[in-house]
């Protein structure tokens, strides 16, 4: 018996017709979508670039580089210890720099800024004048080994402030930099900023400590190390200010620099499509000026969590909180279908199970996006008109 | 005497499980009744009224068991195969089909206890076509697939009573349970969207046997069998999903909605979905004292209906069914000691024809068996292996099938109930 029991199972599909299956799919278009743009005062705390200067209508009169307390600042109050130089850096992608180019840097001790939260209304008649200025940096154009260039260096010699760096009497020492455009000869510049990079941390900015320690082994030998040590920055932000651009003048779409978001109301429940239905695909084609659009755009569609009872359209921060994971959608602009292509499809189902409501959605720039570009909506387009398409599968009743 | 081996085999009981071999008549209704394919149990050969088990007693008949000269404890296991002409499609499959513990009480009476599958439910069907569905700019091609798993156990509780030295009846109740999963599914865009469905199934049947003794060489066999109460089922609808991990089931991962976003429907009642109405008759005559020649006829009807709620597998199910069988069966001489007389020995031939309900098509199959079996110790142990050939057509437009099935049975005989003697 033991032996039959072991003998090989086969389970092989047989074919029939299975027209029966009440298991049926269909599709519903839906292109009766609204649009409204919408403007708060942007924050660029999460780019991956520092500005300074003029471009495109948006003005940077400032960045700020905060860096990380750190024990090794107590090196210089340390009788064994030298520091040999304390170097301030900050990197470029241009290779053409030169140092009549680049920025003043400026010290502070007190905090200035809020790398999330800062904007420009936080610094309207804002001065540096009582800052500790430095002044301009060196230039260092690197190569690799073959002699292609691969990034400049801006490096600033901070000893002559060290002892406002290692203040122990300053119980809430934050070591704030600023870096402004004063005497150059360019109007803008773009520098890494710490979100540029990550892991290694090799174009973030930094302070970097050079210093010599004297190493007591017993009472009749000394060890005398040289070493260095890197400090990096806990936050950075440049601060755009877009007051010159008139609100009335703005189309539907989106500027990180200008503050420019969107909402785009659909109208779908859990109605449109019958009970029970699992949606297979659901495609909102979002159409976009191609000829006042840049490729690759990256933009955040985010279902929004909370009713906004306002006719208000300019805001200092964002009223529409969206409801983020897993809902929220990231894609980019596709110029040559003139699209950005979304898929709403988890959204849509879950408010068809009832578990969410349509209250619109939020449409943002990607935070990584360059400001000083913006992306507009095309709706008055016949030929391609904004449109949710949806394929789902049912059983019919 | 001692009770170990029954005891040993206990465990294996529980272990095993019940299948049947996957074919097309799986997919009609509630399932292929497994007591249309094949033989029922090794020890039984073809017959089922009518002894085939040992001289007067027949395993599916109570009103034969107070024959039995021991407490037997019978299992049988079976293997399946399934060929469908025409297209290299096998199934095979192997399961306990049969387990008894059946208890004589002295000649006059009986009690006995059986499991035994009821209904096989497995099946796998796909489409004999892709459709093609056109999806704004898109032509999506589908195919869609049915897979049902699970089916219905009985459980039997007999008993039979000597009335007369010529007549006796038995009883039978065969209380049924089992679940079902099924299936639904569209393939299309790279994943199968599936609809997925629990049945739960309970029902109670009722069989009444005789036996009459006309004469020495003759005997007579009969049996009424219908619903004592219905065979319902629990319906339970989950929502649909988007398999994308391809195992069938909706779990974590890709699968699309999350499974704890979905809540399962509202159980549905599905009542009065088989009920079955079985006359059955049989006569046996004895050649010589080992030998006998028997017939065998059956039919019966399902006056269930299968709520639409229910989808089939095949838009179809059985209405009613006739079944003959002819056997001969050489039964093994107790008192001798060559051992080619402890060697029974079973061979028939058996036609069944099922009516569709809706389409009136018939499946019709003839079978033939053979089967041998031998009987050892005083207690009328037994060992026995049969083997079944059949061939399944339908009228309309499935192919036929060609079935083998291989059974092998034990029987261990013992005394149950006897107060023993103590050890001093």
């Amino acid at each position: 018996m033991l032996s039959i029991s072991s003998w090989q199972c086969e389970d092989n599909r047989i074919e029939a017709d299975l027209f029966h299956l009440p298991l049926s799919q269909d599709t519903v278009s839906i292109d009766l979508i609204s649009f409204s743009s919408y403007r708060i005062a942007p924050n660029l705390g999460s780019n991956d670039r520092l500005y300074l200067g003029t471009k495109n209508s948006l003005d940077v009169p400032l960045s700020f580089i905060g860096i990380k307390d750190h024990y090794y600042w107590s090196n210089s109050l340390d009788s064994t210890v030298t520091v040999d130089s304390l170097h301030f850096i900050l990197y470029s992608s241009d290779s053409l720099l030169t140092q009549s180019s680049t920025p003043n840097l400026f010290f502070n001790p007190d905090s200035q800024f809020n790398e999330s939260k800062s904007t420009y209304l936080d610094f309207v008649g804002y001065s540096i004048a009582d800052w500790e200025s430095i002044g301009q940096p060196n230039v260092i154009i690197n190569t690799d080994t073959s002699g292609i260039f691969t990034y400049t260096e801006l490096v600033w010699d901070i000893m002559s402030i060290d002892s406002m760096l290692t203040d122990t009497v300053d119980s809430n020492l934050i070591r704030n930099f600023a870096i402004q455009m004063t005497n150059s000869d360019t109007n803008f510049i773009e520098l890494f900023s710490r979100e540029a990079t990550s892991g290694d941390g090799l174009m973030d900015p930094k302070v970097k400590m050079y210093y010599r320690q004297n190493i007591e082994i017993n009472e009749d030998s000394t060890f005398h190390d040289t070493s260095n040590v890197t400090i990096y920055s806990f936050g950075d932000i440049s601060i755009i200010d877009p007051s010159y651009i008139d609100t009335e003048s703005i189309n539907l779409g989106l500027s990180n620099g200008i503050g420019l978001r969107s909402l785009v109301s659909i109208p779908f429940d859990s109605a449109s499509i019958p009970e029970g239905s699992l949606i297979r695909k659901a495609i909102l084609s979002l159409p976009i000026d191609t000829s006042s659009s840049s490729d690759g755009y990256n933009i955040i569609v985010d279902p929004i969590d909370e009713l906004v009872d306002t006719a208000d359209v300019v805001f200092e921060t964002d009223p529409y909180i969206g409801m983020g994971y897993p809902y929220q959608f990231r894609t980019s602009s596709n110029i040559e279908n003139g699209m950005f292509i979304v898929s709403l499809k988890n959204f849509l189902q879950n408010i068809t199970l009832g578990n969410e409501t349509n209250l619109g959605f939020k449409v943002v720039s990607n935070e990584k996006n360059d400001p000083f570009e913006s992306i507009n909506f095309d709706i008055e387009n016949e030929s391609a008109k904004p449109i949710l398409e949806i394929i789902y599968v049912y059983v019919p009743n | 005497m001692c009770m170990c081996p029954i005891k040993k085999f206990i465990p294996l009981i529980l272990c095993l499980s019940l299948l049947v071999g996957q074919g097309t008549m799986n997919g009609f209704g509630l399932g292929h009744f497994y007591e249309n394919q094949g033989i029922t149990s090794a020890g039984n050969g073809l017959n089922s009224l009518v002894p085939g088990f040992q001289s007067n007693v027949s395993l599916s008949n109570p009103s034969t068991w107070h024959h039995l000269k021991y407490t037997h404890l019978s299992l049988s296991y079976s293997g399946d195969e399934n060929t469908i002409s025409e297209l290299p499609l096998l199934n095979r499959y192997s399961g306990l089909s049969y387990a008894s513990w059946i208890v004589p009480i002295k000649s006059k009476g009986s009690f006995g206890l059986a499991l035994v599958p009821y209904a096989d439910q497995r099946i796998s069907l796909t489409d004999t076509d892709t459709t093609s569905f056109i999806a704004f700019d898109d032509t999506l091609s589908l195919l869609k697939s049915f897979d049902r798993s699970g089916g219905i156990m009985a459980f039997k509780v007999g008993t039979s009573y000597l009335i007369r030295e010529n007549f006796s009846i038995g009883l039978s109740v065969d209380m049924l349970f089992g679940s079902s999963r099924q299936n639904e599914s569209i393939f299309f865009d790279g994943s199968s969207i599936i609809q997925t469905s629990r049945t739960r199934y309970s029902g109670v049947l009722g069989e009444v046997f005789i036996s009459l003794a006309l004469q020495e060489r003759i005997n007579l066999f009969a049996s009424v069998k219908q619903a004592l109460r219905d065979l319902d089922g629990i319906y339970t609808e989950k929502h649909l999903f988007d398999d994308a991990n391809g195992n069938g089931y909706h779990d974590y991962g890709n699968d699309f909605p999350l499974p704890d976003s979905v809540s399962a429907k509202n159980e549905i009642r599905l009542t009065g979905i088989h009920k079955p109405k079985q006359f059955s008759f049989g006569v046996q005559s004895k050649l010589n004292k080992q030998t006998s020649i028997s017939f065998e006829f059956s039919t019966i009807k399902d006056k269930g209906t299968i709520d639409s709620s229910l989808t089939l597998p095949i838009n179809n199910s059985i209405d009613h069914s006739n079944d003959f069988k002819l056997s001969l069966v050489r039964f093994p001489n107790d008192i001798s000691l060559d051992l080619v007389d402890k060697i029974s020995f079973r061979t028939g031939l058996m036609y069944k024809s099922h009516t569709l309900a809706l389409s009136n098509a018939i499946v019709s199959e003839v079978g033939g068996s053979l089967g041998f079996g031998f009987k050892f110790k005083t207690v009328g142990n037994q060992v026995d292996l049969n083997y079944y050939l059949g061939k399944r057509n339908y009228s309309d437009t499935f192919n036929a099938e060609i079935i083998q099935q291989m059974q092998v049975g034990v029987s261990l005989g013992d005394l149950w109930f006897v107060k023993r003697r103590q050890k001093k």
